[in-house]
């Protein structure tokens, strides 16, 4: 049980001082002063000019300024940090710093686009205009903040010629790199260790890479150990996927026209993947002769956005599959007899015409269909809104139910430029024990990666150990995102045990073996149409009931029911309960909190097991079909579409504007 | 100001600050890892301890009103026969909760079932009502309350009967 | 040791003279019930003007509740968890549930009722609700201020638009409830009044009725940032009615409170205004069937 282990609120070390950032309090704009008051020699101010090294993260292509230096280009931008024996000194010290600022006015700043990507097929516009029948919708995720998080923060200290880090992250290799070109320091003398995150919940990728660098620069500055741990909120991207649809005389789309735009705040830090991941997203699994997909990253001033749920994927979907259920409301028909309808071949293509091979899209919609009794419910639902002539004087239920089904990809995209391999070691040594290496070792996914190597090569799994330790003992497994311990981690393990049992008996022992992965070399798209963006995709079904209550305006929930194919099931309980949870978190974000915390639907989860040997993660799949059951239950409930995310009493209320 | 109390049985002064929030206290001062640092406002329920036996909501504490009093956090808690209790209730009701929600969840059905062990449901569920937890279900908090108080009550009989 | 010394002193006296005492000498520093409210601001902590502190603490008096067969006189720090313990069997439903519904043992073990009552800038669960029946508070100020002890209703504690009307010499000690008996109360909070109090509704009733007709009916929401609600013209209007009450009826009433409202503040939201006016339908449907299933 975890614990015993320290989160990094928990982690101290004697001597320590502690750390709070000064943020900026405007949008744009520039410093004119710093006017730092005499604060003791206990105290250690870190300011961009203090940074040996340069002064900024690199993350991948982009690069993001640690403090400001004179140009300001978020709200909240770090300007410098302010380290004490004690947290109050630290903070108190820090209101004694006067910062004055130029600001530049709302309407001058700037907001321009990072990115802009168009694929087009056929005559889009034509088909438009031809076709009499377009539904057109657009689809919003608000920016969403995770609430109550396990803090994020760093602790650095130093030790012999060394610097220890320990941080809140998911991507320690990236830590130990930043810290070393902002200390200016070799990277061999910098160990970094993960301490517990929740990869669901806060800013684990860039901030803990902050903070780290801060705390060094403390800790070398002063000799002491440095922690900093910051709330700041980590919002993520606000996205607009606005669909105009053709359809033909049967009801069924023939031509799209879809338009994605993403906020992606002051840095375009993952732009190119995130256009790739809404792109797959919004496709639908409708092939079409005519479409244009355009999708542009847009530029704001606030802090870098983060990606709790892949890189906007689940945005994406949810307008996928709320507009086909958008698309048979206006015809009146039943959604999940109608995707039953569209999805029955064997092999289903996306949007693209890329062909997806075999998928369970039609079993898993038929198992939540049937469980839910979605049938029986959706009718009535319908029998309800019809006697319902006016709002007005309407005070009865309002009930709704809806369906969403598709996949989400596992993984980084096939038009990724990844510089770096990233490996993973496994080691069976004189006692027959086994030993994984990895930098991801934080991952719950621990828990299959002993059972598969058990299984692979007969060892019994308390004889196999995921090892936890720094940069300097591990190999690097890249970033955990997009649930890459399962992805891409899993069968590298596998791999590895795959090839011990070859060698075993044969070799002595100890037997090392270390296999890596690179995604193959970074080509541009020459052709989009059939161009299946991504290797991996877990598929899944979610259906959504729920009622509106007449007196506060929350939905409050009667059922969700989801059908999943997670691949290879290791342990079933446990992968439940890690889903349930995952779709509570998303169902508290979805009504923008306005839940009591102890509130809990009922939630079922079913399997789909199709025999196969690797496990796929369903957490990014479930959040975007949530999404659109969630809205699409709610349209039919209010007798409106609802097509924006979050959605509280408010919103519900100006929907029914029958005050 | 100088704060004495008796920390996990250990009586100590802090130098801080009159109006510090116990949570930080304990944290910075005293080195207690065990507690979840939350919203730090009373929302989510994640900062639990005993004082004088009782579970409160740290971050809401100020100092200035522990001193002479007996705070006990989860690592020296999880070591007593009470914490026995709740573990093996919770087992044995099949809702162990995560590691986040660990610590607070034992010492709030502490501060339960050492009134009465025999609560009812509704009692149960308010005591939690601030907890933002989304890994255990109600009525599975419920079996296990109960669970661990049917324990604590025979543990305590037979305590009686020796 | 801090380098900054910022630390507010404490001051903790023992018994209500001395309470008064260092209030009149320092009439700037906080007043210190159980903290819960203080606590939750966002930024209570470390702040750096933070005031003194005079603790309510150890007033033993403070914290006593005395009943009788007409009357609860509540001291100003009896615990709202203390209170449902000793009220357990003569609390009105109303108060009971308005009092339960503040949280769970852990925050009402040391939010205080007059802590409740006294939040400079929001209005919750207790104060519409005991407004609602017969309740006087004491507030006590020092010698120098002449009155040393006055008793007022509950409602002229705050201004019409829910400001506390306390000077700053003045300490809320006592409150005194005398109880109604009253066969149909309800309780009601609709949203979260503390996370999200520009949405919130609560929402009190008290009412005698006969199968026939409502004798007595009273009536109050509360907008926690705007203020308190309580209208005798709608109140008189129910009170005048015949039960079961006619659709027509309903609608006549509640068209009645959609006007006070508007008139009573614009500062109301929107979902605040929808939220009263279900409420209110909601409790009126309620009560008939009541009256027509007694
Ligand atoms: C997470 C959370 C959720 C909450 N939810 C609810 C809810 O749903 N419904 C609800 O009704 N309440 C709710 N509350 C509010 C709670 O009821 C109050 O915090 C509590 O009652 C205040 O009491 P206290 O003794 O802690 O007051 P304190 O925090 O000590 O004081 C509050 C204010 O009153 C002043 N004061 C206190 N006592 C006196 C006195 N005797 N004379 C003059 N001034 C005085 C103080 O100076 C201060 O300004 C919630 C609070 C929290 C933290
Ligand atoms: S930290 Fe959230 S309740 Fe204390
Ligand atoms: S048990 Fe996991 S969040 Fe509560």
């Amino acid at each position: 049980m975890a614990q015993k282990s320290r989160y990094i609120s928990g982690m101290y070390r004697p001597n320590m001082l502690y750390g709070t950032i000064i943020r900026s309090p405007i949008n744009r704009g520039r410093i004119t002063s710093i006017d730092i008051p005499p604060m003791g020699d206990d105290v250690v101010v870190v300011r961009a000019s203090d940074i040996p090294g340069s002064n900024g993260l690199r993350i991948l292509k982009e690069t993001l300024p640690l403090l400001t230096g004179e140009t300001i280009h978020y709200l909240g931008q770090p300007i410098l940090a302010v380290f004490a024996p004690t947290l109050e000194d630290a903070k108190v010290h820090a209101s004694s710093v006067a910062i004055q600022f130029d600001t530049i006015p709302p309407d001058m700043e700037d907001r321009g686009i990072f990115t802009d990507r168009t694929v087009t097929h056929g005559d889009i516009d034509k088909a438009l205009m031809d076709h009499p029948r377009v539904v057109e919708r657009s689809y919003l995720t608000r920016e969403l903040e995770s609430s109550y998080t396990a803090p994020t923060g760093a602790l650095s200290y130093p030790e012999d010629d060394r610097v220890i880090i320990h941080a809140s992250t998911q991507w320690p290799f990236h830590v130990r790199d930043s810290v070393a070109e902002v200390c200016g320091l070799q990277k061999r003398r910098i160990s970094v260790y993960t301490t517990p995150y929740s990869p669901n919940y806060g800013e684990k990728l860039v901030y803990p890479s902050m903070y780290a660098c801060l705390t060094a620069l403390a800790s070398i500055k002063s000799g002491r150990p440095a922690r900093l741990i910051s709330r700041f909120p980590a919002l993520s991207p606000r996205i607009t996927v606005l669909r105009k649809t053709a359809l033909d005389e049967s009801g069924i789309p023939c031509a799209e026209d879809i338009l994605v735009t993403a906020d992606v705040g002051a840095y375009p830090l993952f732009a190119e993947e995130i256009t790739e991941h809404l792109r797959c997203g919004v496709m639908g699994y409708i092939p079409l002769d005519h479409y244009r997909i355009r999708v542009k990253t847009l530029h704001s001033p606030h802090p870098p956005r983060y990606h709790f749920d892949g890189f906007g994927y689940p945005s994406a979907l949810f307008s996928s599959e709320s507009h086909i259920s958008e698309i048979c409301y206006d015809q009146e028909v039943n959604p999940a007899q109608w995707r039953l309808n569209q999805y029955t071949s064997q092999q289903l293509h996306l949007l693209n015409g890329a062909s997806m091979g075999e998928t369970p899209l039609e079993e898993v919609i038929q198992r939540v269909v049937k469980e839910s009794a979605f049938n029986r419910k959706f009718a009535v639902c319908k029998i309800n809104q019809v006697q319902r002539s006016s709002h007005a004087s309407f005070r009865g239920y309002l009930r709704g139910i809806g369906i969403a089904s598709g996949f989400a990809p596992n993984g980084f995209s096939r038009n990724y430029p990844w510089e770096k391999l990233y490996s993973v070691q496994v080691r069976l040594d004189e006692n027959n024990r086994l030993s994984i290496h990895t930098s991801l070792c934080n991952s719950g996914a621990s828990y299959t990666w002993r059972r598969t190597s058990s299984e692979i090569l007969g060892i019994p799994e308390e004889n196999i150990e995921v090892v936890y330790g720094g940069t300097r003992e591990l190999p690097n497994s890249g970033p955990h995102i997009l649930s890459r311990d399962i992805s891409i981690i899993t069968p590298l393990i596998r791999r590895c045990c795959e090839s011990i049992k070859s060698q075993r008996f044969k070799e002595p022992l100890p037997i090392i073996v270390k296999r890596g992965f690179k995604a193959k070399s970074h080509e541009p798209i020459q052709e989009f149409h059939r161009f299946k963006p991504f290797t991996t995709a877990c598929w899944g079904a979610v259906v959504v009931e729920l009622e509106v209550d007449s007196v506060s305006f929350m939905p409050e929930f009667r059922g969700i029911w989801c059908a999943i194919d997670c691949g290879r099931l290791f342990n079933e309980e446990v992968l439940r309960n890690n889903l349930r949870t995952k779709l509570l978190k998303i169902l508290h974000l979805a009504v923008g909190g306005r839940i009591t915390p102890d509130y809990m639907p009922k939630v079922e989860i079913q399997f789909v097991d199709r025999g196969s040997s690797v496990p796929l993660s369903g957490s990014q799949v479930l959040v975007g079909l949530f999404y659109a059951a969630f809205t699409s239950a709610l349209s039919q409930a209010l007798d409106r579409s609802i097509t924006e995310l979050p959605i509280t009493p408010p919103d519900i209320l100006a929907q029914l504007e029958d005050l | 100001m100088n704060i004495t109390c008796t920390i996990n049985g250990k009586q100590a002064v802090y130098q801080v600050s009159s109006d510090m929030p116990l949570l930080d206290l304990l944290i910075d001062n005293a080195h207690i890892t065990s507690l979840r640092p939350g919203c730090r406002k009373g929302h989510c329920g994640s900062c639990i301890v005993l004082i004088d036996d009782r579970p409160a909501l740290s971050c809401l504490v100020p100092v200035f009103d522990i001193r002479g009093r007996d705070i006990i956090t989860f690592e020296r808690f999880q070591r007593t026969r009470d914490s026995t209790d709740i573990r093996k209730g919770f087992e044995q009701a099949e809702a162990v909760p995560c590691s986040y929600c660990y610590p607070s969840k034992t010492l709030i059905t502490h501060g339960i079932i050492s009134r009465n062990v025999n609560p009812e449901p509704d009692e149960i569920l308010a005591a939690f009502a601030l907890h933002a937890c989304t890994c255990l279900e109600p009525d599975q908090v419920v079996r296990g309350v109960l669970q661990a108080g049917s324990y604590r009550g025979r543990r305590r009989k037979y305590a009686r009967s020796k | 040791m801090p380098a900054v010394n910022r630390s507010p002193v404490v001051y903790t006296p023992s018994t209500v003279s001395e309470l008064l005492e260092l209030r009149t000498r320092m009439p700037q520093a906080t007043i210190w019930a159980g903290g819960t409210a203080l606590m939750s601001r966002y930024y209570f902590y470390p702040y750096p003007l933070s005031r003194d502190i005079i603790s309510l603490g150890k007033v033993a008096e403070l914290s006593r509740i005395t009943r009788t067969e007409r009357y609860l006189d509540i001291g100003s720090t009896a615990t709202i968890e203390q209170i449902l313990t000793v009220g357990h069997h003569i609390l009105p439903p109303l108060l009971a549930r308005a009092l339960r519904q503040i949280g769970p043992p852990t925050l009402t073990s040391r939010a205080t009722i007059g802590g409740n009552l006294c939040i400079p800038d929001l209005r919750l669960n207790l104060s519409a609700s005991l407004s609602l029946f017969q309740v006087q508070v004491e507030l006590r100020g020092g010698k120098r201020f002449g009155q040393q002890s006055r008793w007022i209703p509950l409602n002229r504690l705050y201004q019409k638009e829910g400001g506390l009307l306390i000077q700053d010499h003045e300490v809320l000690t006592r409150i005194r409830i005398t109880f109604d008996e009253g066969d149909f109360q309800q309780f009601q909070q609709i949203g979260f009044p503390y996370r999200y109090p520009e949405e919130a509704v609560l929402f009190s009733l008290f009412a005698r009725h006969s199968q026939s007709s409502v004798s007595d009916y009273r009536l109050a929401f509360t907008f926690p940032r705007i203020g308190i609600f309580r209208d005798r013209d709608i109140e008189s209007a129910v009170t005048n009615q015949s039960l079961p009450l006619m659709h027509g009826d309903i609608a006549e009433i509640s068209d009645l409170l959609r006007r006070s409202l508007h008139h009573f503040s614009s500062r109301i939201a929107p979902i605040q205004y929808a939220r009263s006016i279900r409420a209110f339908e909601r409790s009126l449907t309620l009560l008939n069937t009541r009256s027509v299933s007694r």
